[in-house]
C-alpha cells in the first residue's frame, strides 16, 4: 500500500506526463520512456537495484531478450530473401486478380506474424507489397491497410506474434504453447471474419488493369533467393527455435533462453558480420520496454499499482465475468489511444496483484496462483484486447506505425481518420467475437 | 577549373536539363539565376533514382524480367518537373584561392565529382575529378586557377 504520498504523487505525476507525452508523439516515445525512467531513478522512486533487477517492479529481461533474439534470428533470415519470394510467390498464385492477392498477402502477413513478430513481419511485408501494388498498377493503400489488420490478428495468436502476449505470457508466466491452445483458435476466427468484413468495406476499391495477366507473369520471384546455403541454414535454425518454443515447458526453459539459443545458432551458422545485424535490431523499441518498465516499477514501489489492483479486485469478486470482459474492451479501447505496449506494461503488475488477491495474499506467489482458473480470464482479456485493439487507430500497435510510415515514405500516405473508418469497425467486430469466445470457454 | 559552363536557370525542365547533360558532355550542370548567382546543381544519379520507387531500397530487386510500367510513367512525368525541384541546392563550393588539397578532399568527404568555385555567391567555375587527376600528370600545378 501506499507509504509515502509525496513518492506516489510523483511516480503517477511522472507516470502521466509520459504517457500524454508518448500518445501526442510530440517527442519519439524511447526518449520519453527513458526520460521518465530516469526521473524516477533520481527522485529514488525506485531504487536501482530494484528497477535493474530481475525480481517484481523490476525490468522484464524475458521480454527484452526474447524479442532480441527474434529480432537478430529475422535480421539474418531477412537477407536471404526468402519473404520477398514468399510475397511475390503468392500474389502469382493469386494470378494478380487483386481480391485474390489481398486475401493470400494478408494470410502470408497474418502467419508471418504468428511465427515471428508483425512489427518485423510488416517491415519486410510493406516493401514488397507496395512492389506487387506497383507492378500490378493497383491501388497499395487498400493493400496496406489490409496488412496492418493481418498483422495485428496474426500476432495474437502466439507468444511472440505481439509485443503484448510476450509481456502478459512473461507476467503471468504463460508457454508458448498456452497462447496456442487459448489464442490461436480465436486468432483463425478472428482471420475469417476480417476477410469478409474487409472485402465489402473495400468493394469496388479492389480494381485491376485488364492486362493484370501479362503484369503479374513479369514477377520472377527466382531471383529474389540469391544464397541458398544461408537460406537453408536459417530455415533450420528457424524451425529448431520453433521446436524449442514448442518444448520450453515441458524442457523448463523460458521462452527468452530459446530464442537467445536460436540467435545464437544462427550468429555461429551464418557467418555473417555481427555489427550489420546488430545495426538491424530495433534498439529503440527494446530500449523503450526498459524505460516503461522502469516507469512502471516506480507505480509499484511506491503502492500505486497496489492501490489499483486494490480496487480491481474489489470488481473482480463483486462480478468476475463482467470485470474481465470490461478488462478487454478498455484494453482494446486504450490500445487505439496509446500504444498497446504501455498499456500492458502498467496492467500487468495489477493483474499479478490480483493473482494475490484470489489466491488470499499469500507471501511468495506461484505459478499456480498466476494460473488460476478465477486469472486466466483476465490474461487473455488483457491479451486479446492489447493485440487486437492495436487495429482501432493508426497508432495503435507498432505495426501500424511502421506501415505508415513506409507508405508515407512512397507517396502513399494513410490518413489518420481514413484509417479510422476500417479500424473502428475491424476492431469492434473482432473484440465482439472475442467476448463470445472468452464468455464460452473462460467464464 | 573550367570557366566555360553550360548552366541551367530554374525554371528549365529536367527534360531540358537531360538534353543539355547529353550535347555537353556534363554529367553535373549548375543552376543559377538571371545574375550569375549559383542557386544549386543537377546530377545524374538524383535524376535516375527519382525514377524508381524509395521502396527499392529495402526490395533490393524489382524481381521482374517484364518491364515495370510505374518506371515508363515516372520517366514522362520527371521530364516534366523543373530543375529547382531535382537539383541539390547547397552544392559543394570554394574560392578561387581554395588550395587544391582541400578541393580533394572535399571531394572525397562527400562523394562529389565537382566543387563549384563562386565569387560573392555568383558561379565563376567548375573544378571538376579530372582537374585533380590532371596533376598526377602535371604535378607542377598548385592552385584552382593554374591552367
Amino acid at each position: 500500500m501506499i507509504e509515502n504520498a509525496n513518492h506516489a504523487i510523483a511516480a503517477g505525476l511522472i507516470f502521466v506526463i509520459a504517457y500524454a507525452l508518448i500518445a501526442s508523439e510530440k517527442i519519439h516515445r524511447t526518449i520519453v520512456a527513458l526520460a521518465g525512467a530516469a526521473a524516477v531513478l533520481i527522485f529514488r522512486l525506485v531504487e536501482q537495484k530494484v528497477a535493474f533487477g530481475t525480481g517484481h517492479g523490476g525490468v522484464d529481461w524475458n521480454v527484452i531478450f526474447l524479442l532480441l533474439g527474434m529480432m537478430i534470428i529475422v535480421s539474418i533470415t531477412r537477407r536471404t530473401g526468402i519473404f520477398q519470394w514468399l510475397a511475390i510467390k503468392s500474389a502469382k498464385i493469386a494470378r494478380g486478380e487483386p481480391i485474390r492477392v489481398v486475401i493470400l498477402l494478408s494470410a502470408v502477413t497474418a502467419v508471418l506474424s504468428a511465427l515471428l513478430d508483425n512489427v518485423t513481419t510488416v517491415l519486410f511485408m510493406a516493401p514488397v507489397t507496395l512492389l506487387i501494388a506497383d507492378g500490378l498498377g493497383i491501388r497499395p493503400l487498400p493493400l496496406l491497410i489490409a496488412q496492418i489488420f493481418a498483422s495485428n490478428i496474426g500476432g495474437t495468436a502466439t507468444l511472440i506474434g505481439d509485443p503484448p502476449n510476450i509481456m502478459v505470457g512473461s507476467a503471468a508466466e504463460l508457454g508458448f504453447l498456452s497462447f496456442i491452445v487459448n489464442l490461436t483458435p480465436i486468432a483463425v476466427v478472428a482471420f475469417i471474419a476480417f476477410v469478409p468484413s474487409y472485402l465489402w468495406m473495400f468493394r469496388g476499391q479492389l480494381q485491376a488493369p485488364p492486362d493484370v495477366h501479362e503484369r503479374m507473369a513479369g514477377f520472377d520471384e527466382s531471383r529474389a533467393i540469391q544464397n541458398f546455403s544461408l537460406c537453408k541454414r536459417c530455415i533450420a535454425v528457424l524451425l529448431l527455435t520453433f521446436v524449442g518454443f514448442f518444448a520450453h515447458e515441458a524442457l523448463h526453459v523460458p521462452p527468452a533462453t530459446i530464442a537467445m539459443t536460436g540467435a545464437a545458432l544462427l550468429l555461429l551458422c551464418a557467418r555473417v558480420e555481427i555489427n550489420e545485424v546488430l545495426h538491424e535490431v530495433e534498439w529503440a523499441t527494446l530500449l523503450f520496454f526498459v524505460g516503461l518498465f522502469i516507469m512502471v516499477g516506480a507505480l509499484i514501489e511506491t503502492g500505486i499499482i497496489g492501490e489499483a489492483a486494490g480496487w480491481l479486485i474489489t470488481r473482480a469478486e463483486d462480478s468476475p465475468a463482467g470485470t474481465a470482459i470490461a478488462l478487454l474492451w478498455i484494453s482494446a479501447g486504450a490500445s487505439g489511444v496509446v500504444d498497446n505496449i504501455p498499456f500492458v506494461a502498467t496492467v500487468n503488475p495489477m493483474l499479478v496483484e490480483l493473482a494475490r488477491g484470489f489466491a488470499g495474499n499469500p507471501e511468495h506467489l506461484t505459478v499456480a496462483h498466476l494460473q488460476s482458473t478465477a486469472m486466466m480470464p483476465f490474461w487473455w482479456c488483457l491479451a486479446l484486447g492489447a493485440c487486437l485493439g492495436g487495429n482501432a487507430t493508426l497508432i495503435g500497435a507498432s505495426a501500424n506505425v511502421v506501415v505508415a510510415g513506409i507508405a508515407e515514405r512512397n507517396g502513399h500516405p494513410i490518413g489518420f481518420m481514413h484509417f479510422l473508418r476500417y479500424g473502428i469497425p475491424i476492431t469492434f467486430i473482432t473484440i465482439a467475437l472475442s467476448t463470445v469466445y472468452v464468455w464460452f470457454r473462460y467464464l | 577549373m573550367t570557366r566555360e559552363l553550360h548552366t541551367l536557370s530554374p525554371d528549365a525542365t529536367v527534360g531540358e536539363a537531360a538534353l543539355l547533360m547529353r550535347s555537353s558532355g556534363h554529367g553535373a550542370l549548375p543552376v543559377v539565376d538571371e545574375d550569375g548567382k549559383l542557386l544549386g546543381l543537377i546530377t545524374k544519379f538524383p535524376l535516375v533514382r527519382r525514377l524508381l520507387p524509395k521502396y527499392l531500397e529495402q526490395v533490393g530487386d524489382l524481381y521482374r524480367t517484364g518491364e515495370f510500367k510505374p518506371f515508363q510513367d515516372k520517366v514522362a512525368e520527371v521530364a516534366l518537373l523543373p530543375v529547382s525541384d531535382l537539383m541539390d541546392p547547397k552544392p559543394l563550393t570554394a574560392s578561387e584561392d581554395t588550395p587544391l588539397a582541400e578541393v580533394a578532399s572535399m571531394m572525397i568527404m562527400h562523394d562529389a565529382r565537382q566543387v563549384l568555385i563562386v565569387e560573392e555567391d555568383r558561379l565563376i567555375g567548375v573544378v571538376g575529378m579530372q582537374d585533380i587527376v590532371d596533376m598526377i600528370a602535371w604535378p607542377e600545378r598548385e592552385s584552382i586557377s593554374d591552367p
